[in-house]
């Protein structure tokens, strides 16, 4: 990494350095003070701790302190543990809700542990350097902490409350949860996404390999093919349910025409028979998706050294046992990429499903994403967000070993 | 790193072939076209169904189009259909989301050419951690994420208004677009970056006038891709926009869930393929791109 040898620090004069650094310090402490005793201005509750530690957490990336002293480094993992085991194991263990004032402590703490870091981190810092960077930057950390890990957690923290219209912390532990497990509607929700997952990455993968297998003999006009192929991904999921709707339209589409052609007994009723319905979103999402799958997989293939096939074909095996044997297990990172952008998406089908069946007949399309919308913004705030949580959970069965692969073993093996 | 390989060629490679009348050959040609013909059948049904009138739709065919060919659908669908309580047509929505669209589109792409920027060739302390973050991040279901951002542009005050959705669509543009930007200019040769510092170039002046003119590639696919991202978003624009702002989206299922009386099926398949025409005429103009944007931002290994 050449790139990274050229931005040593910029030494900014130690005289004020020192100055910043500890009108730096005096902010922490008067944060950390005013927080603790409920100052007018400063953050308190739970909305309020979560925006604290996020921009604390910023303050003390920007600021570039280094956690390496391992005082500072296990006091937060301490806090990290405690609040987590008081807000999440306790309730389990106690039977019942956790004291509020409790909590409130507990966020205090945690949220002074932080402080506290940041103060001792302040001795070895070098705050400066690449300093631009990081302010140029400054959006995009905002997004990250605020945007993605703030509103997480903040989900994630109000799912075990009974909000109902507004964010209320009362705090209640799993009943959410409890009741979610035996509400019929979210059963059904959470079995059709999975028959939807496992469905859609099965044959889109399946097919999107064959096609691109026989994309890759060397054909003409292949362009013309791809692009056939991948027009329906740019397409809106609102475009493609509409239009699959009106094909599988039981008066006038698809059964009425297959008929009028002749075959009297044709049946295809899938868009309102409740047992096929959700079919009926995999057709639609199968066309509209296939063709990234495939493309995605082309790019695979071509990116197969020519040596292989050299190699395989000196040896005599017959091309697909290349494919099979050969190609698709070098192509394994594309494959499991593919695999976590498919499923993911899979997880939060929702446009596709409400402009082609809405859900119905009945509930018998319904997905979570459509439950968590309708909850969140009629009058069941908590149930809504719990099960916003538990399709994070759902994500997380493919995002957590990809995660694992794909940043920590491959950190550690470079 | 695995994710720092830039450009994935999807080009096909090698000398054209000679025969194609082999049986072999003939197979592959046969599959593909049957299975392109029925990738095709939904725009061709949109099309025949939004020309015809409405007693051939009754008694007609679905595949087959019919005797009559008017543009009147098309009129009715940009102009007075109704989407919701109004009846201005489409055309309402198809404003709204060039509103939300450009400067949706200006934004992510300005925070997220400079994020990349600073993550490739300013690494800070922490950079690859808020990447990762971002990444994984752009994984996580919307639904997750939306009603604390709901909480946040409300006490901001923008809730309900254009600046609502470009806030939200900077947001979840962010990842895939950083993650572009960072990998073109990490792949970029790094004695042009060091040149410019040895004469003195700051972090403005190389992005400036150093890496962003050598980007105009990257910077198409990024716009590709935002303007077919957000043109198509459902979601943010029902959440965010507001009453008065619905994007063409939202407006086009509006017209399918409010009709009353009559279901006009040849008006709705003109206001469909309307919301699909902005983002289909990007795609078959800039195909190369388009492809070129997805590979680039999916493909990491």
């Amino acid at each position: 990494m050449s790139v990274l040898a050229l931005n040593e620090p910029t030494r900014v004069d130690d005289d004020s350095r020192m100055f910043k650094e500890l009108l730096t310090g005096l902010f922490f402490v008067l944060a950390g003070l005013g927080y603790y005793f409920d100052i007018p201005f400063s953050f308190s509750g739970v909305s309020g701790t979560i925006i604290g530690l996020a921009v604390g957490t910023l303050l003390v990336l920007i600021l570039d302190i280094p956690f390496k002293k391992r005082l500072a480094k296990s006091v937060l993992t301490l806090a990290a543990l405690v609040l987590i085991a008081w807000v999440y194991v306790a309730p389990l263990l106690l039977g019942g809700v956790a004291p509020q004032a409790v909590i409130d402590q507990v966020f205090k703490l945690g949220t002074l542990a932080i402080v506290f870091v940041a103060l001792t981190g302040l001795a070895w810092n070098a705050p400066y350097r690449n300093l631009m960077s990081k302010i140029a930057s400054l959006p995009m950390m905002l997004i990250v902490l605020v945007g993605f890990v703030g509103s997480t957690i903040w989900t994630m923290a109000f799912s075990l409350t009974d909000a109902r219209f507004f964010p209320v912390w009362h705090f209640v532990g799993y009943n959410q949860y409890t009741f979610l497990m035996t509400n019929e509607r979210w059963i059904k929700s959470l079995q059709n996404m999975t028959l939807y997952a496992v469905c859609f990455v099965s044959i889109s993968f399946v097919l999107g390999f064959l096609i691109a297998v026989m994309m890759d003999q060397k054909i003409r006009a292949e362009g013309v093919f791809r692009t056939i192929y991948l027009y329906p991904f740019a397409l809106s999921f609102i475009v493609t349910g509409h239009v699959w709707a009106w094909i599988m339209n039981p008066a006038y589409g698809l059964e009425h025409s297959i008929r009028q052609m002749g075959w009297t007994s044709f049946n295809f009723d899938w868009l309102t028979n409740i047992n096929y319905s959700i079919y009926a979103v995999v057709i639609a999402g199968l066309w509209q998706g296939t063709g990234l799958v495939m493309a995605l997989m082309l790019a695979g293939l071509r990116g197969v050294d020519d040596e292989v096939w050299k190699a395989a074909k000196i040896d005599g095996i017959s091309k697909w046992r290349t494919y099979l044997q050969i190609i698709l297990p070098m192509m394994r990172p594309v494959l499991i990429t593919t695999l976590v952008i498919v499923a993911s998406g899979a997880v939060r089908v929702f446009d596709l499903v409400l402009s082609l069946t809405q859900g119905g007949p009945g509930i018998s399309s319904q997905v979570p994403a459509m439950y968590v919308l309708e909850k969140v913004f009629n009058g069941n705030l908590a149930g809504g967000l719990a099960a916003s949580t538990i399709m994070l959970g759902m994500t997380s069965i493919v995002l957590v070993p990809w995660v694992y692969v794909e940043f920590i073993r491959g950190k550690q093996t470079r | 790193m695995s994710l720092a390989s830039a450009s994935i060629s999807v080009e096909p490679s090698g000398p054209k072939p000679k025969l194609w009348f082999e049986p072999g050959r003939m197979m592959v040609y046969a599959v593909l076209i049957i299975t392109s013909l029925y990738w095709l059948l939904p725009l061709y049904v949109m099309l025949i169904t939004s020309v015809k009138n409405l007693d051939e739709i009754r008694d007609g065919n679905i595949f087959f189009p019919g005797s009559h060919f008017s543009l009147d659908s098309w009129y009715k669908a940009w102009d007075t259909v109704c989407t919701g309580l109004y009846c201005n047509g489409i055309k309402v929505g198809f404003w709204n989301s060039v509103k939300i669209t450009v400067p949706s589109v200006i934004v992510s792409i300005a925070v997220a050419s400079v994020s990349g920027y600073s993550l490739a060739n300013w690494p800070f302390r922490f950079a690859e951690l808020f990447f990762t973050v971002l990444i994984v991040g752009s994984f996580i279901p919307y639904q997750v994420m939306l009603y604390p951002l709901v909480l946040l542009t409300r006490n901001l005050g923008i809730f309900s208004t254009l600046y609502a959705v470009i806030l939200i669509h900077t947001i979840f543009g962010l990842p895939i677009l950083t993650l572009l930007f960072r990998n073109y200019f990490a792949s970029l040769p790094p004695e042009l970056f060091k040149a410019a510092r040895v004469d003195g170039a700051g972090f403005w002046r190389i992005f400036l006038q150093v890496m962003a003119p050598m980007s105009i590639p990257i910077f198409t696919v990024a716009v590709i891709l935002q303007v077919t991202g957000i043109w198509n978003d459902y979601l943010f624009g029902v959440v965010f926009a507001g009453l008065t702002n619905y994007p063409m989206t939202v407006q086009l299922n509006n017209i399918f869930t409010s009709t009353m009386g009559v279901k006009e099926y040849n008006v709705e398949m003109a206001a469909t393929l309307l919301t699909g025409l902005v983002p289909l005429a990007i795609y078959f103009f800039s195909g190369k791109y388009f492809v070129r944007g997805i590979a680039a931002g999916a493909v990491k290994g």
